[in-house]
């Protein structure tokens, strides 16, 4: 699709462009930083509950069957839909060098967004959730976050359109997958299971079906669009091959999504829809080789002047923990290995890592970057920022350890069938009071992200209002002197 | 995957300028607005095309191994709609006659042949016979419960041996199901109707009494249908 305008236009400068995007993203910044720490709120008095169900038991609106699954959507699609589509909007106006349009029509979308998504966390502690994995909002919320994101998600399609540079590069191709995909998955995985229900195991498939899509070709894209954009600007080493990345988005795109079904591989579903999950999480591989081959040499190159750069500690750990999720869930599909892990501890753990270790670090380390760009002011804390740092990534690490290790034994005592049930219940408790550290140690982080931030809000509100407030006290020299 | 540094590709000079522009407090430097650098240099390489090929024809078998054609009612890897259907029974005369086929082979097929001839002159056939295919299975449930001794005539051949009784080894059930198959064996040419358990527990308990098998003279003696 060749760009209806000429090479010879000139990008906007990036101080226009960031002055186009500012107030929307960092209004959708700003409510992902809140939706970030009162997730981690509840998803340290979810992970509590599942080794002490004693804790906080008699009050019915913080039972677990309502605070996890209101963690969960506060974290999904509270902190990573609003910094995923802020870093969206910021990538998309960069790249394609054209200033943002609509910018009261995003407002607006946000606005419908956030007030859709507190309806339906709130809906979902008052006992009206859906009862279905990741479809839990209720009906009167779920359709106001897809009319929020209708409102705000088109504006970078309109950027990208209008772009100035006659290649695209490849952040805007993982944009626009993303972008398109979201609404499609959304409105499909609540219209079969909310509105117009699906009958039996379809309604489980379809399920599937959206998670993958959400994580994989949502969540994975915009990982990857960051990534592709941040780590090579950051550590000044350029992408070594564009056909390379080419191959790795078709691959992705064609099979990242089938791979869903690997998640119930055991279960009462026709056996074309697992053998076409195992097919695409295998063949899915090729994107990840892609993405390795590609962004691995620049954190490479940059390893001697990583201690400095936290922010490249951020980028360089999403990547990683993006490429072992991606391998292992490639290998989790496998029968012999399946047969052991599903329906065990394995399957949160591989989401966590791939969510919070991949898409959330590599969120808020563009985060890190865009929001001094927008405010033309640096952060305050650079301690904040490091704390940050540490304790998100131990957080992932710890997780994942424990989720990945204790699902395998989890799932060994399972098919043991000398093993009563109760013991293999036992065996689960350390695994799950480590999650609760990890879980305790990602609020402690997004609570230094979010003191920073506001911090840096409050340094520049202070150097606007102080002026303002001290021209309205002091009298002017002029009429003084008259 | 190696980068290639290109002398074509302008991107080889820009690294050192962006790396060394002045730093913010996290140490990031500054970003222009220029997108990233991207070679254009290195293409994909060979190797990576040629195992693309040959995971893509790993794809194709691994689907039509386990995807069970496509059809929604396969539900477990590695089957075919027609392995489904020879193993899920449709009624309950098709249920007894999978039973069967599994009792016969244990404990028939030895002496009467999986084809259900016989040996000449040792072992009388059961596909065709004249003691099978009478109008009900009262004859032949005894002969299965008890044994048969001596000598009788099959279809006009003289035998003369001994068949085992089967009354502490099979249930009502196996009976039932063995009789059924064995009388209504489609692949033998047979085409009587079935045996219930039910008939099968009447004669059981009517015969409780007998400790000898059966011979021919008194088989004849018994009415061919209730």
């Amino acid at each position: 699709m060749p760009p209806p305008v000429a090479a010879s236009l000139a990008p906007a400068a990036p101080a226009d462009l960031d002055r186009s995007c500012r107030w929307p993203v960092l209004v959708l910044g700003g409510l992902s930083a809140g939706w970030l720490v009162f997730a981690a709120v509840l998803g340290v008095l979810a992970a509590i509950k599942l080794h002490a169900p004693g804790m906080l038991a008699n009050i019915e609106w913080l039972t677990y069957g309502r605070v996890q699954p209101a963690a969960w959507n506060a974290l999904v699609f509270g902190f990573g839909a609003l910094a995923g589509l802020a870093l969206a909007l910021w990538l998309m106006v960069r790249l394609s060098g054209v200033p943002l349009a609509g910018t009261g029509t995003i407002l607006f979308g946000a606005a419908v967004w956030q007030v859709g998504l507190k309806l339906g966390v709130l809906g979902v502690l008052a006992g009206d959730s859906t009862g279905i994995e990741g479809l839990e909002l209720p009906r009167y919320a779920s359709p106001l976050l897809l009319a929020g994101y209708l409102l705000i998600a088109p504006w970078a399609l309109v950027v990208f359109g209008r772009r100035q540079r006659r290649e695209s590069y490849i952040s805007q191709w993982y944009l626009v997958t993303a972008l398109l995909v979201f609404p499609w998955c959304f409105a499909s995985g609540y219209v079969l299971t909310s509105f117009l229900p699906l009958r039996g195991v379809l309604q489980a498939a379809a399920q599937a079906w959206y998670l993958q899509q959400l994580w994989v070709l949502w969540f994975g894209s915009l990982t990857l669009a960051a990534l592709f954009y941040f780590l090579p600007k950051l550590t000044g080493a350029a992408v070594p091959s564009r056909s390379l990345a080419l191959f790795g988005f078709w691959t992705f795109v064609a099979f990242g999504g089938l791979g869903g079904l690997t998640r119930y591989a055991g279960g009462p579903f026709p056996a074309w829809m697992l053998s076409l999950a195992v097919v695409g999480n295998v063949l899915t591989l090729f994107a990840i080789y892609g993405v390795g081959a590609n962004l691995l040499p620049s954190l490479r190159a940059a390893l001697s002047r990583l201690s400095g750069n936290v922010v490249l500690w951020f980028l360089g750990f999403s990547l990683l923990a993006w490429l072992t999720a991606g391998v292992l869930t490639a290998l989790n599909s496998l029968a012999t290995v399946r047969h052991l892990t599903h329906f065990t501890l394995v399957t949160p753990g591989l989401d966590q890592l791939a969510f919070l270790g991949g898409f959330g670090v590599a969120a808020l380390g563009g985060l890190y970057v865009v929001v001094p760009c927008l405010l033309g002011r640096d952060w305050p804390s650079r301690f904040l920022a490091t704390l940050h740092f540490g304790c998100a990534a131990g957080a992932v690490v710890l997780l994942a350890v424990a989720f990945l290790v204790g699902g395998l034994v989890h799932g060994a005592a399972l098919n043991n069938t000398d093993v009563a049930f109760l013991t293999v219940a036992k065996r689960y408790l350390p695994f799950a009071s480590t999650g609760t550290l990890a879980q305790l140690l990602w609020l402690v982080g997004s609570g230094a992200f979010a003191v920073n931030f506001l911090w840096l809000l409050g340094a520049c509100a202070r150097t606007i209002c102080v002026p303002a407030a001290r021209a309205l006290v002091e009298p002017l020299p002029a009429e003084g002197k008259a | 995957m190696k980068p290639v540094p290109s002398a074509r590709s302008p991107v080889a000079a820009r690294p050192a300028r962006a790396a060394g522009n002045a730093t913010g407090a996290l140490g990031a430097p500054a970003l222009d607005g220029a997108p990233p650098a991207l070679g254009t240099g290195a293409t994909t390489p060979l190797w990576l095309v040629g195992l693309f090929g040959v995971m893509l024809y790993w794809a194709t078998l691994y689907l039509d191994r386990n995807g069970g054609g496509f059809n929604p009612l396969v539900f477990n890897q590695g089957e075919l709609l027609a392995d489904l259907e020879a193993r899920v029974p449709r009624s309950e005369a098709d249920a007894l006659l999978a039973q069967g086929r599994r009792v016969y082979t244990v404990y028939c097929s030895a002496c009467h042949q999986p084809n259900g001839r016989g040996t000449p002159n040792q072992f009388p056939p059961l596909a065709g016979s004249d003691w099978v295919l009478t109008e009900g299975p009262n004859r032949i449930i005894r002969i299965v419960l008890n044994g048969l001794q001596g000598p009788i005539t099959v279809n006009g051949n003289q035998y003369n041996n001994v068949m085992l009784p089967w009354r502490d080894q099979l249930s009502d059930e196996d009976i039932a199901a063995v009789v059924t198959f064995i009388r209504g064996n489609a692949e033998w040419g047979n085409n009587a109707g079935p045996a219930t358990p039910a008939q099968v527990k009447a004669i059981r308990e009517a015969t409780a009494s007998r400790s000898t098998s059966w011979t021919a003279q008194e088989l004849l003696a018994i009415p061919l249908k209730d």
